[in-house]
């Protein structure tokens, strides 16, 4: 089997499952809402009577940065807690005994194209992307594993964006769509990105129509209570603190959503279409500060509910647009990329790096079973390229955080630079990925073997 | 059998056996004889589900192409229900094929469209609406020759006598447009004096040999002709600069945009810069002239004052009816102001179709004016206009191009990297509003006008941003006013399909009402309805269901429930039933048909449901079924669970009508 034949035999995104009857699973149910719970010591929330025979779900997210890193300060050595971790890598400072610094890793077919949309629409696939008007790439890797464990969950995969896609050429003559896509789920489609957190919100929980004018929380109390009563007085308290947890979500996206209706019912009063709306009445956050972190907010209760497994989240698109006055910059992303040498690109690094760590770090706060979601997770942290001023990407920047149920060794530098070309490709680290989560290839993108020492 | 060792049965007993065995099976089939046999309830096997969505769709989409091979029966074919069974896994095919062919689907503002390929991200979308146009322009006939072809079958016919029918006729049988031909007609053969390249043309023309006997000559006279126009053409069109100014990046959308817009204006118009005045008069026309003498000739205007005014007059004329070009079906990338070249725009993969030719946003640029006015009848412009809603519309391009737009000049251009214009994000969803483009108009111009911009790049900011708002403002209204809600068919649905009422079609003569809830001006539909109801003609049908299809109107144009229509006017569900009650709603409308007409209601709830159960009209024996319905609803107050036990015990139901045939009398 190869990831071709995967793609053609499956090529549906976002499956919804709603047989009812496949769950092996204890969930909260409610009218269009299927919540699975976390672990607790009075509940076999796994499905059977003996709870330690099955294993906690493994979960991928892929968090995106465009354009490079600050070459001078993407620096680490040793190990564990006695790692040393550069400036750009100083938010995995609390994180560093799980996470993996690998670096020297490269995508053949993102070289030699030209800069930018070629670099960027096959950094998961490994695939060479086509020129010209028609988009033609490949599978990526989060979509081969969201059409294998996808069926388990409400959402096969979740796909999210900061930063609206841009579409256009580029004057290499690659379409700007594989600027803003890196998730795709054929030869020909990318998947559909998600930039509005409302919008992923109800997606996750079919929270659609009439249904949306009720609490997803509301809606699960009835079974929530009923379970409550089964369960020990310290189970009660977690399962309290979760339901709190989901409800703060629903509650930040809801703000979002009334506001933005607010603002489409007030022009329909005045009987002429929504023009004339200030933000925040529109329905994304005001400041890209809070849509990262809102969106970050999301993917870790997608996790948590296991509602999905697979995210991609997009911090900001390839030639980016996007500005950080509060970093105190005033060019947009890419620009400052040009000068990535700087302490302002320098600061736009960690600002990014933080959203990765803010992920993982509220991952493990969530307990499973006797460990918590991170340590059954992997938050990977990728770039496009290394050097934004040079436009290299003959290695890029990856940082992996925690250790996927136990199947990824932490805590380690890994540099696979000077170990030859054939040893140090992009696509043999995924498929190590995709073996872990249950999906053995052959070969994927330009690799035919897992990545060595991984 | 049986086995070689064991005791052999006797070659009687064997034949008695075989005789029987025989006799049996004849027996069998003659008792059955006429037996259907099972039929059974089936699935589409593969490729009856192919064309089933094909035929549906009108696009060959092959969804089933993703399922298993279907098994085949026993004699081999893959079309009988013993064989198509149905799995769970299959099933989840079938859900994957389903959303397979949905993701084909385009919404349009008159409805559902399926595209030839799947269409999924914003870029399959462009393709879609791009496609249809640059169809659309690719059979118009552009090709003079073919026009001068045309015009000289006309002068055999006798041209003028009887110029309409014999237009069409010959426009029709060499493939061109009616409208361009009658004016390359009336140029070529008209009295009228001409000077310059049209005395030239009408010369060509004129010298084109008669009858059919040389026809060959006939078209490369036409194909000369052909290209003396395209050679003399470009000599004659208008160049216009880049716009520039320092801080604002030359590919900036303003800028683009309005040097498309000058070069759009200018495709029939003469470029008076490109003519020279001679020396001396008058320009002769020497022997053996060479084409770029020619050319050089035609350019070079006479002296005297009178000539000149002729010929500059014959050369607008010229430029008047031969454009520079019909339409522009693809640009190249305008950017920082590179000359577009010739071989640039030859290599396919370098220009983009209907590009409005940005460095990296995406934009489409309409420039077919010559096409449109001369070439296009009146259902031809409509439809080429629809095409172009329908990009916009399909592919939400004004509002993309805006936010391209501000992606570029924010992070690209660094001419919106000042504080003031924080305000404005390419991902905001509001970026498209009138106000925040407003907005964004005042501080850049202000901007602009504070670093000196000349007033024709001021110009070029101000016209810009009005454009982007007012092409936004329509799609958007387009989306809100897609559709309304119609209390007329709905009223007539519910006597129609509920009560069973029959009521006569409209007469031919009904006045229309307006297409969506926005056009309506100050009144309501309910209030329109009402004027309506006063005109005689339609009172008498009208007064019986309005009023029932105004108590839905609560309901929007999808069904949802709502306050206020798309107008934003307050919902009026409050109607005078037929009863002379005024009712309000669903509730209203239920009370109404508990109280008159509730015997209608179940009489045709009966005979639709029976009709439905036996899969076939009914017919007059049925009533005694029908009878034995309504008299079980009354038992049971109604319930569905009765009434379709009654349906299903019913002797038609049970039974099929014929008689049995003997074998021997089918064998007869």
């Amino acid at each position: 089997m190869n990831a071709t034949d995967i793609g053609n035999g499956n090529i549906m995104n976002q499956r919804t499952r709603r047989d009812g009857q496949t769950s092996r699973r204890t969930l909260l149910r409610g009218v269009g809402v299927a919540m699975t719970l976390p672990w607790m010591e009075s509940l076999p929330v796994w499905g059977s009577d003996d709870s330690q025979s099955v294993a906690a779900p493994k979960r991928i997210a892929t968090l995106f940065m465009a354009n490079g890193i600050n070459p001078l300060h993407w620096t680490a050595q040793g190990s564990g807690s006695e790692m040393q971790l550069g400036k750009c890598l100083e938010p995995f400072e609390p994180l560093k005994a799980k996470i993996n610094v690998i670096s020297g890793l490269y995508n053949q077919a993102s070289l030699g194209v030209g800069i930018h949309p070629g670099q960027t629409g096959n950094l998961l696939s490994g695939v060479s992307l086509k020129k010209g008007s028609e988009l033609g790439g490949g599978i990526s890797m989060d979509q081969v594993i969201a059409n294998h464990v996808g069926q388990e969950t409400i959402q096969s995969s979740l796909v999210l964006g900061c930063e609206q896609p841009v579409t256009g050429y580029h004057e290499t003559n690659f379409s700007m769509a594989y600027s803003s896509h890196i998730s795709w789920q054929n030869e020909t489609s990318p998947v559909p990105m998600e930039t509005y957190p409302a919008l992923a919100f109800d997606s996750l929980f079919e929270n659609h129509g009439s249904a949306r004018n009720r609490s997803i929380i509301d809606r699960i109390q009835e079974d929530a209570r009923g379970l409550s009563r089964r369960l020990s007085s310290s189970d009660q308290a977690k399962l309290d603190e979760y339901i709190a947890s989901v409800r703060e979500v629903e509650l930040r996206t809801e703000r979002m959503r009334k506001a933005s209706q607010k603002a489409i019912d007030n022009a329909k009063d005045r009987g002429r279409p929504l023009f004339t709306m200030d933000r925040p009445d529109n329905g994304l956050p005001e400041d890209i500060r809070e849509h990262m972190r809102l969106m970050c907010d999301i993917i870790a209760m997608a996790f948590q509910t296991d509602n999905t497994r697979i995210t991609t989240l997009m911090l900001n698109n390839d030639i980016s647009g996007l500005i950080y006055p509060f970093l105190g910059i005033r060019y947009g992303h890419h620009g400052a990329s040009h000068r990535d040498q700087s302490d302002e690109y320098l600061r736009i690094v960690q600002y990014h790096c933080s959203q990765a760590a803010y992920l993982a770090d509220k991952l493990q706060s969530m307990p499973e079973g006797d460990s918590n979601v991170l340590d059954n997770s992997l938050v990977m942290f990728i770039s496009n390229m290394w050097s934004g001023s040079k436009h290299e990407s003959s290695r890029v920047p990856v940082v992996q955080i925690g250790s996927l149920g136990g199947s990824l060794e932490t805590g380690r530098v890994l540099d696979y630079t000077d170990k030859g070309d054939d040893n140090r490709r992009l696509c043999s680290m995924y498929l190590s990925i995709m073996e872990r989560m249950g999906v053995k290839l052959d070969r994927f993108g330009d690799a035919d073997t897992p990545l060595a020492d991984l | 059998m049986p086995p070689p060792d064991a005791v052999q049965p006797t070659r009687e007993a064997r034949a008695e056996l075989l005789d029987w065995s025989r006799f049996l099976r004849e027996y069998e089939a003659k008792r059955n004889a006429g037996d259907p046999g099972p039929v059974l309830a089936r699935r589409l096997n593969g490729a009856e589900y192919n064309h089933t969505i094909r035929d549906l769709t009108g696009v060959d989409i092959r969804p089933a192409r993703h399922f298993p091979v279907d098994p085949a029966n026993q004699e081999g074919f893959d079309n009988s229900g013993e064989s198509l069974t149905m799995t769970p896994g299959l099933l989840m095919k079938y859900f994957d094929a389903a959303r397979m062919v949905s993701e084909y689907l385009v919404l349009k503002p008159d409805g559902l469209d399926f595209a030839p390929h799947p269409v999924v991200v914003d870029t399959d979308r462009d393709k879609y609406g791009v496609r249809r146009i640059v169809d659309f322009y690719e059979v118009q006939n552009t090709d003079y020759s073919d026009y001068f072809y045309a015009a000289w079958r006309l002068r055999q016919l006798g041209g003028s006598d009887n110029p309409p029918t014999a237009l069409g006729a010959v426009a029709e049988d060499v493939g061109v447009s009616q409208k361009y031909l009658g004016t390359v007609w009336s140029l070529l053969s008209g009295s009228q004096h001409h000077d310059g390249p049209i005395a030239t043309l009408r010369s060509m023309w004129l010298a084109l040999p008669d009858g059919n006997d040389r026809l060959d000559q006939v078209r490369s006279g036409c194909e000369e002709m052909s290209a003396f126009v395209e050679r003399l053409r470009p000599r004659l069109s208008h160049s216009f600069d880049h716009l520039s100014h320092a801080g604002i990046n030359n590919g900036t959308q303003p800028f683009v945009l309005w040097r498309n817009r000058q070069y759009a204006a200018q495709r029939r118009s003469l470029n008076r810069d490109a003519l020279h005045v001679a020396q001396s008069n008058p320009v002769v026309e020497p022997d053996g002239e060479t084409d770029d003498d020619e050319m050089e000739r035609l350019l070079t205007i006479p002296a005297d004052q009178e000539v000149q005014s002729r010929h500059v007059a014959a050369l607008r004329e010229f430029c008047d009816i031969f454009p520079d070009a019909f339409f522009v079906k693809s640009r190249g990338r305008d950017y920082k102001g590179l000359e577009k070249q010739g071989a640039q725009l030859a290599d396919e993969a370098a220009v983009r179709l209907l590009s409005a030719g940005f460095h990296s946003q995406m934009g489409f640029f309409r420039d077919d004016a010559p096409l449109y006015d001369p070439m296009l009848d009146a259902s031809e412009q409509r439809r080429l206009d629809t095409l172009w809603h329908d990009l916009d519309f399909v592919a939400d391009v004004s509002r993309r191009q805006h936010q391209g737009y501000i992606w570029y000049e924010r992070g690209e251009s660094r001419f919106l990297t000042d504080p003031e214009f924080d305000f404005a994000r390419g991902e905001d969803e509001d970026i498209t509003s009138e106000s925040k483009i407003k907005r964004l108009a005042d501080v850049y111009l202000a901007k602009a006008q504070r670093t000196g911009a000349s007033d024709q790049v001021l110009e070029a900011i101000r016209q810009h941003f009005l454009q982007v708002s007012s092409k936004i403002r329509r799609i958007e209204l387009a989306r809100l006013s897609a559709e309304r809600t119609s209390p007329v068919q709905r009223g007539y649905w519910v006597v129609r399909q509920l009560l069973g009422e029959r009521i006569p079609p409209p007469p031919p003569d009904v006045p229309e009402l307006p297409q969506d809830e926005s056009k309506l001006g100050e009144l309501s539909l309910v209030r329109i309805l009402a004027v309506h109801r006063e005109h005689q003609n339609c009172a008498g049908c009208h007064n019986r269901f309005d009023a029932l299809g105004v108590a839905l109107e609560e309901f929007g144009p999808i069904g949802e429930f709502r306050e206020v229509d798309l107008g934003g006017r307050n919902i009026e569900a409050r109607a005078q039933m037929p009863d002379g009650i005024e009712r309000y709603g669903v509730a209203g409308l239920q009370s109404y048909i508990r109280e008159h007409r509730q015997q209608e209601f179940v009489d045709n709830a009966c005979r639709k449901l029976l009709s439905y159960a036996l899969g076939r009209t009914l017919i007059v024996a049925d009533d005694v079924a029908l009878e034995a319905m309504r008299r079980q609803p009354e038992r049971s107050n109604h319930g569905m669970v009765d009434l379709i036990e009654t349906v299903v015990t019913s002797p038609p139901f049970l039974n099929q009508r014929g008689r049995s045939y003997r074998y021997e009398e089918l064998a007869e």
